[in-house]
């Protein structure tokens, strides 16, 4: 029997990802205006360059005994941080900023969230010359390394720039030269698995941060390339600028994760542990920081995995996701991926965003490792 | 407009944009990878669905 004329409404046409992913992409229409951050969407796909097998991490205290590293007034007591077989002593810590990412380094080994990176790869030749692909794995310590450094100055990093000509005045040259430095102090023999954090302190902190808009980067020295900038420096070291994330500020407001999680003074840290984890799974899975050396038609990609439509990472993929759009504030919003805290492997707690897994929502690829993933199908 | 911009309304163009700088233009100039800050993630998502 058929419906009068009129009144047949058809049925909404297959949507099969309905339920499956957060609204705007779970409606099967027109985007709607969010009122959150959002992931991007789509894949990532492999470059060919190499990935960190084994990851490790050394962090560079650089400068943090230094006179005036900390506004004056700060409280300044000689901190033995120990993790593990390493160790490091700050003369000044007065947030325990220092001593968090230690915790935080020392303890993400082994996690579900550092586990996403496992999913990666590169692809190797064996010996008879047939390719295989050899998966990143999630060691449950990877921190390799800490070194307070008190005896290279810092203080000529806050009048560098990010645009001045290739030197000590370049704040990449400037930054390369410590990794390099802090290389020869660990008796590093793999540079293609090691990530060199050079964490600055509040005052020495890198002058071009807020004003290019960004809270730190991992990049690849590779001579000859990138205008010269690490022409003095040793090819192929992966390092992190790890800003003082509380340094960062604008209109009033920290602009680098301060309780973009936890509210009061269990989230004043919370940018540090989401900003340095961000660089750290991205130098994991693209330590070649997407680097194309060559010209013409004879080029090379050093690059290990990111998107091919938009060139971002796993971290970038999922950058902020569920912060508030209008306030700009934390707690984030409950949505799948979300910013959240997850337990380290000694039971503290951290604020982590999300990573880009090419493996979630059936192969589609989401944001996932936080604790808040999309529920499995 | 940024990269991310393009994403919603014109994902070929980018795809033909970044081909033809992969395979064209080796970097000449400092290309780190940045995280943004709070702030200009929001202006760019803002951007993008406004």
């Amino acid at each position: 029997m058929f419906a009068p004329a009129g009144t047949l409404q058809p049925p909404a046409p297959p949507c099969p990802e309905n339920s499956k992913l957060p609204s705007p992409f779970s409606n099967c229409g027109l985007p709607e205006a969010p009122a959150t951050t959002l992931p991007y969407p789509g894949n990532m796909a492999y470059w060919g360059g190499h990935v960190q097998t084994s990851p490790h991490i050394y962090i560079v205290y650089w400068g943090w005994g230094e006179h005036g590293a900390f506004p004056a007034g700060s409280t300044c007591t000689s901190e033995n941080i120990v993790e593990g077989p390493t160790s490091a002593t700050l003369a000044c810590d007065p947030q325990g900023a220092g001593k968090y990412m230690a915790n935080w380094v020392h303890q993400l080994g082994g996690t579900q969230w550092a586990g996403e990176q496992t999913q990666y790869y590169q692809t190797v030749k064996n010996p008879a010359g047939q390719s295989y692909n050899q998966h990143i794995t999630n060691p449950s310590d990877q921190l390799a390394g800490l070194w307070a450094d008190d005896a290279n100055s810092i203080t000529g990093l806050p009048k560098t720039s990010a645009t001045n000509a290739p030197g000590p005045t370049n704040t990449y040259t400037d930054l390369a030269a410590e990794a390099q430095r802090a290389v020869a102090h660990f008796h590093i023999t793999s540079l293609s698995n090691s990530d060199i954090v050079i964490a600055q302190p509040a005052n020495y902190s890198d002058p071009n941060a807020l004003s290019t808009g960004y809270c730190a980067f991992h990049d690849y020295t590779y001579p000859g390339e990138e205008g010269g900038i690490y022409n003095s420096i040793t090819k192929g070291i992966s390092y992190t600028n790890m800003p003082y994330a509380l340094s960062i500020n604008s209109g009033g407001a920290n602009v680098c994760g301060k309780n973009a999680v936890n509210s009061g003074a269990a989230g004043t840290l919370d940018g540090f542990s989401i900003v340095l984890g961000h660089e750290i799974e991205e130098t994991a899975t693209d330590p070649g920081a997407e680097d194309i050396i060559g010209s013409g038609t004879s080029t090379t990609n050093l690059g290990g995995w990111y998107d091919p439509l938009d060139a971002n990472e796993n971290g970038d993929k999922c950058a902020w996701v569920g912060e508030n759009l209008l306030t700009a504030t934390g707690p984030p919003e409950p949505i799948p991926g979300a910013l959240n805290d997850i337990t380290g492997n000694q039971g503290q707690k951290f604020a982590v965003q999300s990573l880009w897994s090419n493996q979630a929502a059936a192969g589609a690829g989401y944001c996932a490792g936080a604790g808040n993933d999309l529920p499995a199908s | 407009m940024s990269k991310r911009l393009c994403r919603l309304g014109c994902s070929a163009l980018a795809v033909l944009s970044f081909a033809l700088l992969s395979a064209a233009a080796p970097t000449a100039f400092a290309k780190p990878i940045l995280m943004p800050t709070l702030t200009g993630e929001i202006q760019t998502q803002q951007q993008i669905w406004s």
